[in-house]
């Protein structure tokens, strides 16, 4: 369980701490049209549910079909998954952690 | 409160603020810092028959996809590129900027280049604190004439604001280099 600051109801959001740093493997991959790609959006399977979001490309590992992705809080039993800001749009999503688990290639601690 | 020049040279100096290639220093105006035109366009064009609609709610669009299918790369020749009226293209800027988690900023145009007509982005300024990479311009003749882009032109302006409170989302540089 990870430590939470503030006192809020169970259906606000809470946020951790420190954010925690796991990958999430991707099924699909759509990169900017330029010779030297920047960024790209990135679909994940969350237990059926299609999640989408826009990354850098520096946090993408093509060979594992993986992301880098931070765990931010929770908001009741989902957990808020975000990304490094990019230029194109949303990098942020919520998800409950069994689906998480299933997609992840890291412990939420980092380690592989 | 945008940054001063000042401010900017110190958070440049303390390498909290980078840019790369590194910006001259006449780069750096009084709360500002010029950014320059990438070697690469997108011109987006219609392909797909004319009168269909683009509905980006729609399940299964994806933008990447959208600007791949209606674009085209388009390298800046040594003469510069001919910019129509109306016409549109995503650019980039020459510089990978990396913010803080204690900066945010926003890319405006040039006050010439806006004169002429040319805006260098749609309505999509904000660069969040922790960004790290180019920017995205979408930049638009609206004027009446044809306008010449130069690499390495003077393009856009990048202006600094602190944020209140470092942003949870910046990371600060957690993610960088990890793949």
């Amino acid at each position: 369980m990870q430590k939470l600051r503030g006192k809020l109801g169970p259906d606000m959001f809470r946020s951790y701490e420190e954010p925690v740093i796991i990958a999430l493997s991707y099924e699909e991959i759509w990169k900017d049209p330029f010779p030297k790609p920047a960024e790209a959006e990135v679909q994940f399977n969350l237990s059926g549910e299609k999640k989408f979001a826009f990354v850098p490309l520096f946090i993408v590992n093509e060979e594992t079909k993986s992301v880098k992705a931070a765990l931010l809080g929770e908001s009741g039993d989902r957990i808020l998954v975000s990304f490094p800001p990019t230029n194109f749009g949303q990098t942020r999503f919520l998800s409950d952690e069994a689906s998480l688990a299933e997609i992840a290639l890291l412990s939420k601690n980092g380690e592989g | 409160m945008a940054l001063s020049d000042v401010e900017i040279r110190a958070e440049i100096r303390a390498k909290r603020l980078i840019f790369d290639p590194e910006v001259d220093d006449d780069y750096v105006d009084s709360s500002s810092v010029d950014l320059q035109l990438d070697e690469d366009l997108i011109v987006l064009a219609p392909r797909s028959s004319p009168g269909v609609l683009v509905d980006p709610t729609q399940e299964g669009f994806r933008v990447m996809d959208f600007i791949r299918n209606n674009g085209r790369v388009q390298v800046i020749p040594d003469a510069g590129y001919r910019m129509e009226p109306n016409q549109l293209v995503i650019a980039r800027t020459l510089e990978n900027i990396t913010l803080p988690k204690h900066l945010a900023a926003r890319v405006e145009g040039k006050s010439t280049l806006a004169r002429l007509g040319l805006s260098v982005h749609v309505t999509a300024p904000s660069v969040h604190a922790g960004f790290e990479g180019p920017l995205y311009l979408e930049m638009n003749n609206i004027g009446p004439f044809p306008i010449v882009l130069h690499r390495g032109m003077k393009v856009a302006q990048l202006i600094l604001e602190h944020v209140g409170l470092p942003a949870l989302k910046g990371y600060e540089g957690r993610f960088q280099g990890q793949t």
